[in-house]
Order: structure tokens, then sequence, then C-alpha cells
């Protein structure tokens, strides 16, 4: 068997891109190399067999037919009947795998709030950085900001598969963490405010350079298929998730756009050099 | 003739691609035991930049490499007994984060690379491993010296576009240049370094598979 001189030719231009990238930047992978290996560590993820997902899918079926069924003669109780619906067909699955699905790197305590609403409060690697997730009566899961009750249609990114959500968790941190190239600019339309930026691991982070607190973010990871940007616009605390679309050529969804408040979400301080400490 | 990779010991199985969201769980226990992460540790972090770089050479998307750097990794650790210790790591890890590139081509339809250029990739990486020195950077130091052996305004285009990630236009501007001359220096000296590149890798004779061996 020959190799084709042009395979030659095209490897070796990319062999010669990928060694200027690497004498250019030679960053070092230690935090790369170290969230790997723990998810390499974490224990093979555990699910249900299939045949109780199914009866459980059934059964959650039958009993939103009977919800809609039951809503022709009283339209009132729609909303706690479906939240208790999806409390009782989900709850007892979803936290187990939820526990056998967290990143190597993180830890969940689970919290029962409201009306029995499934409440994960998840942390690390940054012990100062507290993301809330809950289980939404739409029958997803949503990242919920401190102080935001979990299935208000503000939460950010609700519906989403609890991996994926545990994904986007990992990667804020992952890119706020890895960003060895933070360049810093001092704004000149708001005074006391800081913009930090990264280039290389696309992230953006306007702070009050006094108190700490996130003022404006700018996000994006690759997922899979998904590309999410998370665009942040902050006046006082409020928080603006602007959209989210599919990478998938010719397939773009937008969700709609939306406001919360991030409350405590970042301007925690700690390891950041860049946030102040303030006290949770 | 290259190697094209033929199943043996330190093949990774196919039940071992596919989970997030491409590989696939593997079978309970199948993970080595605690007293091999030490080891473990130790061998990824020696081959990190290599990977890296490897990675580097084969996608182009930033986040999916670092996907499939984890993921790579991930598998390592799930295959680890199966491999074959007398045979170089640093080749079983890129294998791994070849085939998991493949798998996740052929879902995404995101692969762009022949498996020709791939094994052609390897045999260069396989060179590289085979040069004196203590780390990956050390192995590939001999590009300092083909960059020393551009001229200097095709350095400064090299430097501006590799190192301070300047566009071309820009580039251009600074250095009183038009954006397409500017190009045509950059494309002259990435082939005057793929040259030499290949110069010090030993690589010879490329009509008739020259990469084999590797």
């Amino acid at each position: 068997m020959t190799t084709k001189p042009e395979s030659h030719d095209r490897a070796d231009e990319l062999l010669v891109d990928a060694l200027l990238d690497r004498v250019a930047h030679p960053v070092d992978p230690l935090l790369a190399v170290k969230l790997a290996i723990a998810k390499a560590h974490a224990e093979p993820k555990q699910r249900p067999p299939a045949f109780l997902r199914i009866a459980i899918g059934l059964a959650a079926a039958i009993i939103t037919v009977l919800v809609f069924v039951l809503a022709r003669h009283e339209p009132e109780s729609v909303s706690s009947l479906l939240d208790r619906a999806a409390v009782r067909a989900a709850q007892p699955i979803d936290r187990e795998y939820l526990l056998s699905s967290l990143p190597g790197s993180m830890e969940a305590r689970l919290l029962l709030r409201g009306r029995e609403r499934m409440l994960v409060e998840l942390r690390g690697p940054f012990d100062q950085m507290v993301f809330r997730a809950g289980y939404a009566p739409s029958g997803g899961w949503a990242i919920t900001p401190t102080g935001v009750e979990v299935g208000e249609p503000m939460a950010f990114g609700t519906n989403h598969p609890l991996p994926l959500m545990l994904n986007v968790i990992d990667r804020t941190l992952s890119k706020l963490r890895k960003a060895d190239d933070i360049e810093m600019l001092v704004s000149g339309e708001q005074p006391g405010h800081r913009t930090l930026r990264s280039a290389r691991e696309d992230v953006q982070v306007t702070i009050d350079a006094r108190t700490g607190e996130v003022q404006a973010l700018d996000l994006s990871w690759i997922i899979g298929r998904m590309r999410l940007q998370w665009r942040a616009t902050a006046t006082k605390q409020d928080l603006i998730y602007e959209h989210m679309s599919y990478h998938a050529p010719g397939d773009p969804i937008s969700a709609p756009s939306g406001e919360f408040s991030i409350s405590s979400l970042f301007g925690m301080g700690g390891d950041f050099p860049f946030f102040s400490p303030r006290g949770r | 003739m290259l190697d094209p990779s033929p199943a043996g010991p330190n093949d990774i199985g196919a039940q071992d691609v596919g989970s997030v969201p491409y590989l696939s769980d593997p079978a309970p226990g199948h993970s080595p035991g605690i007293a091999a992460r030490p080891m473990f540790e130790i061998l990824i972090r020696e081959h990190a930049p290599m990977l890296q770089t490897y990675l580097r050479a084969i996608v182009h998307e930033a986040g999916l490499r670092e996907e499939l750097f984890a993921d790579t990794v991930v598998v390592a650790w799930r295959s680890l007994a199966r491999f074959d210790e007398s045979r170089p790591f640093s080749a079983w890890l890129r294998g791994i984060a070849r085939r998991l590139l493949l798998a996740h081509g052929s879902k995404k339809r995101m692969l762009e690379l022949s498996p020709e250029i791939l094994d052609v990739l390897e045999d260069r990486f396989a060179r590289i491993g085979k040069r004196p020195g203590d780390t990956f950077d050390d192995q590939i130091a001999f590009l300092q010296d083909c960059l020393r052996e551009l001229a200097p305004r095709s350095l400064e285009v090299v430097e501006g576009t590799y190192f301070e990630s300047v566009p071309a236009p820009q580039l251009g501007m600074r250095l009183g240049l038009s954006a397409d001359n500017t190009r045509k220096i950059l494309t002259r000296a990435r082939l005057a370094l793929r040259d030499c590149v290949r110069r010090r890798l030993s690589v010879l004779d490329l009509g008739d598979g020259a990469g084999s061996g590797a």
C-alpha cells in the first residue's frame, strides 16, 4: 500500500500548524489533565434498567393524560397536580441517577424545597460557587441561581437532560479555571468596572471591582453538536439569558430570552484573584 | 507503507467508544484498581502535551478538542487492563483519540481527515517520540531551528500569525505589505517549515509511502 503524496503534504501541514501552536502557546495542561483524570476516575455510571425507565415513562405519560382529563373538570388544580405527578414519577429514580452522574470534582447536596420539589446544590471544584439545580415540573432539569425557586420560568435552561446540565456547569467552572491568558480591561463606560477576557477560553466576565459582583458575562461552549452561548448583561444583579441554539448546520433553534436574578451565583469571592471576597 | 493500526492488544474495542456524548458506559468493574491510579496519572501528565498537540493537528475546534482530550483519558483509564506495556503509551493514547474522533466524525459528519492522512500524522508523531529529549517540548525543539532558518520577513509573518494571532490584513498593514502578499509569504513560510520538519524527522521518499516504520 502506498500513501499519496498529497496525504503527506496535508498531514505535514497540519503537523506544522499544531507544532507552531504548541511552541507559540506552550500552555501547561495541568488543569485539563486534572479534570480529565477526575472524570476518568469517577465510577462508571449505573443507569436504572431499561424496563424500569420505560415503566416509569409510561406511568408518567398515563398520569399526565389523567391530569389533563381531570383538568377539564377542575382547571384550577392542573398546576399542583402536574407538580406532584412529576415529582412522584421522577424523583426516586433521578435522585440516584444524579448522584451517579456527577463529575468527579463535584459534590451534591439534596435539598427539598417548597412543594417537595427536588433541589440539588452542586459545589465545586470551586467551593465558593454554588449552582442549584432542580427537577422542573416540565420534566427536565434546570440550573437555578440561588434565590430563585426551581421550576420558575426564569431558571436557566429548563428541560435539559441531567448530563447536559452537569456538563454546562462543569464547563463553566473549567473555563474560568483555565483562563490563564486572561487580560484585564478597565472599562471606560462604567467607572469601577473591569472586564476580564480570555480569548482562548472564549470567556469574558465584567465585574464591579469593588464588590466583585458580576455585571456581565459572556461564555460559550460546544457540547457535542450543541452550541451554547450564554450572554449575560447585568444591571445590579439581573441577568439576561439571550439565546441558545443548536450547532447543526441549517438547524437553528432559539429559545426565548428570559431574565432572572443571579444574586450570589457568581460574586462569591475566593479562588479567583479577580473576585473580591464576600460573605455567602 | 504506513501501519494502518491493526487490531492488537493495544486496540480499544468498539464498546469503549461512544459516552459524553459518545463514550459508552463500560461494564461494571471494568476500571482498573485504585493502585494503578498514581502511575496512570503520571503517564497522562507526561503525555498530555503530546496528546494536546496531536488533537490540535486533527481537530480544528477548541471545544471539541477539550472533549476529545478528556474522553481519551477516560477511555484510557477504563481500558488500561488491555494496554500492552511493551508498546508505547503515547501511540496507544493517539489510537484512542483517533478512534474517538472517527466515532464522533461518523456520527456528526465533522470529520475532514482521511484515514491516510491520519496514518501519516501517526507516523510523524511516532518519529517525534523517538527523538531525544525528556519531554515532548524537548522533542519538538527542532522547530525553533526551523524557524531560525526562515528569512526575516517570513519569520515576522509567522510570528505575527501564530504567536500573536494577528489576521493577515492587520499584519500586512503593520509590515507594510498587502494582505495578499502577507498570505503568500505565510504560505511559502509554512512550506519551508514543512520541508524543514520533514528533514528533521528524517521523512524521505514521499511518493513511496515514506511514513512506514512508525
